[in-house]
């Protein structure tokens, strides 16, 4: 069940980031890079934190180091190529969770904070880390879209599921 | 070993949610009242808007799931003008949130919720309600990025809601 929970959370995620994506194209340049004071400043560094951490997580989950030096790292300097990273890390996170052994969502992940402190946490708080850190800076760029004049496409759980693009 | 697993997760959610929103709301009131209902261009406005709209949402989705009657109007509903009573209504959703989510097991959990939307004449809908609290976490979520967003365009300093500091504060 929680399994399953976890199968659906990955895909709305990769369902709402398609759309908030298209959302962001329709920004110029300039806006997209605008510092509009959110905690990562712009959207373009939001969007790139948001890769970082995900690829921080997965590597851990996974077994392999991100080459990531800081949470403000900025991955990708283009638009168009950020784009192109975030499907592709969102189809390795679908492929993530469906692989995953429902018995260890309840067992400790070790693993190391970026400055090298060992931490452990049970895998399903991890992935629920994941997902909601996503959601919390997707709300950020939300509102830095809106700011923008750009109205958003709908992005919520509920949206998802009308959509018809269920698990 | 994973028949207690979803109600767990649920109940982690739901305190995490509680302590995300008091953090908010402590950052929030650093603000003057000018600062506090100031259009800032947010889907639903201002602070002041976006956390009555949660405060509305929550309290339908828990009044479906009672089977009782929310008696709101509209999603973009102020339900209290005044910033300490809609405080006090966040605590009471808190609370009335960690209580559902303890009395929840996986039957309830995998059962179908039916309901009437709010747009479009409310229309029958139905979701397990696995779903419906994914939603509703989700939802707040969302919404207080926007409001995170919002206080830090105002005050820089204004403290992260990361699971995981929750988590490392509450071991």
């Amino acid at each position: 069940m929680l399994h399953d929970m976890f199968k659906t959370l990955a895909r709305f995620n990769a369902w709402t980031n398609t759309g908030l994506y298209e959302s962001c194209a329709r920004l110029s340049d300039t806006e997209y890079k605008r510092d509009r004071k959110a905690f990562f400043g712009s959207v373009h560094n939001t969007l790139n934190h948001l890769l970082v951490v995900d690829r921080l997580w997965r590597g851990r989950v996974e077994g392999w180091k991100a080459e990531i030096s800081s949470l403000d790292q900025i991955l990708h300097k283009d638009f168009d190529v950020l784009r192109v990273a975030r499907v592709a890390e969102d189809t390795a996170i679908v492929r993530l969770v469906d692989g995953l052994d429902a018995k260890r969502l309840l067992q400790p992940l070790k693993y190391k904070f970026m400055d090298g402190t060992p931490a452990e946490t049970k895998l399903d708080l991890v992935l629920m880390t994941l997902f909601n850190h996503q959601t919390h800076h997707r709300g950020q760029v939300h509102v830095m879209l809106t700011q923008a004049g750009i109205k958003p496409v709908a992005m919520d759980i509920i949206d998802y599921e009308n959509s018809g693009r269920r698990a | 070993m994973t028949a207690v697993a979803t109600p767990d997760y649920f109940r982690q959610f739901a305190a995490y949610n509680g302590w995300a929103n008091r953090r908010l709301f402590d950052a929030a009131f650093r603000l003057d009242d000018a600062a506090y209902r100031k259009n800032r261009g947010a889907f639903f406005g201002s602070i002041h808007n976006t956390l009555n709209h949660l405060v509305a949402g929550d309290r339908i989705w828990l009044a479906r799931l009672a089977a009782t009657e929310h008696g709101i109007a509209r999603l973009d509903q102020i339900l209290h003008d005044d910033p300490a009573q809609l405080r006090r209504a966040r605590e009471a959703e808190d609370a009335r949130i960690v209580e559902f989510c303890a009395a929840l097991d996986e039957a309830r959990i995998a059962s179908i919720l039916h309901y009437r939307t709010m747009s479009a004449g409310g229309r029958p809908g139905a979701l397990p309600v696995a779903t419906v609290l994914a939603h509703l976490f989700n939802h707040q979520t969302h919404h207080r990025g926007q409001v995170h967003a919002m206080l830090t365009q105002e005050l820089p300093d204004t403290p992260p809601l990361d699971l995981l500091i929750y988590m490392m504060e509450t071991g």
